[in-house]
Order: structure tokens, then sequence, then C-alpha cells
């Protein structure tokens, strides 16, 4: 019988901010790992994991302008899964939760289970989180599609105006070279992005460019501007765009027939206050 | 010895008591924590672009490919 070490892998979010959004489940992670690989865009996070386990590697080295992120994610995902076949207990701390917008987190989990060793994500607090508690959007209300800015100009996507659109990344909209690591090409992308809302939505239609705060002195971004107004307005890599909804749309009679039900009926299960005063 | 600005960041995303005094007094509260003159200053002077600069690299922010 082999009494070899076999690794694993767990990885976690640190969150938004730079302390104060990890998870104590996430914490207990960090310490007790062999090793640590952070993926943080902070220096005060980085501070907190490599507090709590000296034995931390950054990755972010691999990042170089000009250089293909689709390699750097490639070369992250390998030290990371490099470690696991080592035999090492592997902790991946990526800021915001690790699994929301990170390709290389998901591939490493991947390629760590294909070699039948152990690999979990643990949920973290996300910017989308942020952006829902600082703009007070409750997702649910009228639904919400979420895209990444370049895949939504690049694919057959269809903008559904009555639910609130969340566009990421719109400091590298319709960048594809992969190589770019700044937002001061991204115009060409905001004015095919401005069309495209154009057909959905009127031209003062209010937007908000949204940027999660990062520090605790900080404040978020929040930029409210007319979707004229997109084309020039400045944009990090950080930056958000939230299209709010032009409303809830009309209640589906159809529906409502094949369940027993009439608008008038759904009215009054949804205000009950109203009608009870009307009775 | 001053202690560092890391650390008094963690501390105020950490602590809401912490936060909420140094909501109500900035300057007096960065100094009573034991921040060097110097980085006392940037509070001072709500340097937050150099604070950013110092601390967090948007670059390093995208970490997804989809398209």
């Amino acid at each position: 019988m082999s009494t070899a070490k076999k690794g694993e892998l767990v990885v976690v979010g640190t969150g938004i901010s730079v302390a104060g959004q990890i998870t104590l489940a996430a914490k207990s992670h960090i310490e007790n790992a062999d090793i640590v690989f952070m993926g943080i865009m902070n220096k005060v996070g980085e501070h907190i994991v490599t507090t709590l386990n000296p034995n931390c590697v950054s990755l972010d080295d691999l990042y170089m302008e000009g250089k293909s992120r689709a390699h750097t994610y490639e070369q992250m995902a390998d030290r990371i899964v490099q470690a696991v076949v080592e035999g090492n207990k592997v902790c991946a701390a990526f800021y915001g939760h690790a699994g929301v917008f990170v390709t290389p987190s998901h591939d490493a989990i991947r390629k760590v289970r294909a070699l039948g060793l152990s690999a979990t994500m643990l949920p973290g607090i996300s910017a989308e989180d942020c952006l829902i508690a600082d703009l007070g959007i409750d997702p649910s209300q009228y639904g919400c599609q979420s895209y990444e800015a370049t895949q939504f100009l690049f694919r057959d996507y269809r903008i559904d105006p009555y639910m609130t659109q969340i566009i990421w990344q719109i400091g590298l909209a319709g960048e594809a070279t992969l190589k770019v690591l700044n937002s001061e090409h991204n115009k060409p992308g905001l004015v095919l992005l401005t069309e495209i809302l154009l057909e959905n939505y009127p031209e003062d239609h209010e937007l908000i460019v949204y940027e999660a705060a990062t520090l605790p002195v900080c404040e978020p971004k929040i930029q409210k501007i007319r979707l004229s107004e997109l084309v020039n307005t400045p944009t990090t890599l950080i930056s958000t765009l939230v299209v709010p909804s032009l409303g809830l749309p009309k209640y589906r009679q159809d529906r409502l027939a094949k369940l027993g039900l009439t608008e008038q009926e759904v009215s009054n299960y949804r205000n009950p206050n109203l009608s009870e005063k009307g009775n | 010895m001053a202690k560092s600005i890391e650390e008094f960041l963690v501390e105020l995303d950490t602590n809401s008591e912490l936060l909420e005094k140094y909501k109500k007094d900035p300057i007096g509260t960065a100094k009573k924590y034991g921040l060097s003159d110097e980085d006392v200053k940037l509070f001072e002077d709500k340097n937050w672009d150099e604070l950013e600069k110092r601390f967090s690299d948007a670059k390093r922010a995208v970490r997804v490919i989809h398209y």
C-alpha cells in the first residue's frame, strides 16, 4: 500500500474588499494549506493571506503587457496543479469569488480532478454581490442578464430590456487579442455596445457605470450617465455597466389561464393590503 | 515603531468600531492607531489615488476569457 501523501486542492475567494469579506472557512483553508497560491489584486489582501500562512506564492508575476492572457491563465492553472501533483495540500486564493469571472480556478479544478485527486471550490463574495448591495438592485425584481462585455459583443445574444443588464469588463469591450491590460482601447467596443443598446432603450435611458470599493476608506464609484454618453465615459479595467430594466413586462394571460388564475387574482395576492382596502 | 497602513486598512475593514471612529475623526484615529506622520498625511489629504496606486493593481483584476 502506498503511503505517499496525496495532494488536494481547495480554491477560495478573499472577497472584493481588502480583508473583511474572507469567510471563516476560507481563512481556515488558507491557514491549513501546505502552500497557498495567490491571485489577489491588492497588496493588503496579499498581506492578510501571507499573515495567515507564510508559505504563499503569488501568481501575479505571470501577467505581462503584450502577453496573451490565455497563456497567463494556463500557466496559473498549471502552477497550482503541479503543487497538487507533488503531494501538497494546496489552497488557491483569488480575490472576489474564486469561481466568478476566473478562468484559471476552474481550469485548475478540472485538471486536478482529471488526475483523480480532490479539488473543491468554496463560495466567496464577488463584485456582483457588492454591486447588488451598493446599488440596491435585487436581481429577482426584474430578472437579470449578466455578460462579459466582449463575449456580449461577439456573440448573438438577445437583450430582454425588461430585465436588468449587467455587462462586465467594459474597459476591455471588444478587445480580442487578450494582450491588452489597460482600458485605453475600448472606444470601438463602446460604440458597438451603444448601438446594440439603442436597439432596445431610448438614448436618454439612465445607465450606471460601477466600481466596487476595495479599500475601506473609499466609497464605491457609481456614475450615472445617459446611454448617449456611454461612448465618451472613461472606464477602467474594473468598470461594470448596469442597464436598469424598462419595468416589469405585462402578465401573460394565456399562462395565467392555464394555471386557473386571472391577472386580478394574482394582483390581489401580490398586494393583499390594497385588495383588503378595496373590500 | 509606527504601524503599517496595511494593518490599519485591515483593521478598518474588519473592526466596525474602529471604522465608526475613523468616519467621525479620520486623522485622530489614524494617529492614535500609530501610523507614521507621512502615512497620516495620506488620510489627511484623502489621497485615495495614491493609496490605490500603492496597494491595488487593476491590471491583475482581469482573470477570465469567454468569447
